[in-house]
């Protein structure tokens, strides 16, 4: 799947795929279920806290 | 009307502003009260734009082109963009806030002329930076992984 592909999935733009890849987007709780439920993943899977995120 | 346009008519027609507080003071010869109307017109005229966009305007009551002026921030894609458009404005204000404080402080060592050019492009500094942060913001993000 593509980027656009997934954006076009969930709703965003292609470069806020990016801009979550890159770490530098932190999604909003709607947006990271959507992601979720896309992929039939639990969220904690895709989405997680690094030590440095706090 | 894509999103570039918008911002770049809002970048002319705030331009425009202080040249027109500029002939209207060259008008008037330079004399206090055309200095004063000039002063008094260049920050109603922004000032106005504010108070109507927060209290009086709806985009509903718009056509779609006004309101893509006016509320460039429903031009927002997705939730990003929304938040992009809300951290350009906020940095703008930010940059305002300063400008302001700077142009006081200065008042007392400034002629008249000086004051009103200052103020003049009060509204065009801030569109400019509303447009240079956002485009700054929007650019990181183009990295293609």
């Amino acid at each position: 799947m593509t980027q656009q592909q997934l954006a076009d999935r969930i709703h965003v733009t292609r470069q806020t795929i990016v801009a979550l890849e890159k770490g530098s987007y932190i999604p909003s709780l709607l947006l990271a279920m959507n992601i979720a439920e896309l992929f039939e993943l639990p969220i904690e899977q895709i989405f997680f806290k690094k030590e440095s995120s706090l | 009307m894509t999103r570039q346009t918008v911002f770049r008519l809002r970048i002319f027609i705030l331009l425009i502003i202080p040249f027109f507080a500029i002939g209207l003071n060259e008008g008037a010869n330079g004399s206090l009260s055309g200095k004063i109307a000039t002063y008094t017109f260049t920050l109603l005229f922004w000032g106005i734009h504010l108070f109507i966009k927060k209290y009086w305007l709806q985009p509903v009551y718009l056509r779609p082109s006004l309101q893509l002026f006016f509320f460039p921030e429903l031009l927002a894609r997705d939730e990003r963009e929304r938040q992009l458009t809300e951290r350009a404005g906020m940095y703008a204000m930010q940059v305002t806030t300063l400008y302001i404080f700077f142009a006081l402080m200065l008042t007392p060592l400034l002629p008249m002329n000086g004051i009103l050019f200052i103020f003049g492009f009060l509204p065009f500094l801030t569109g400019l930076t509303y447009q240079l942060t956002f485009s700054h913001m929007e650019h990181a993000d183009e990295t293609i992984i």
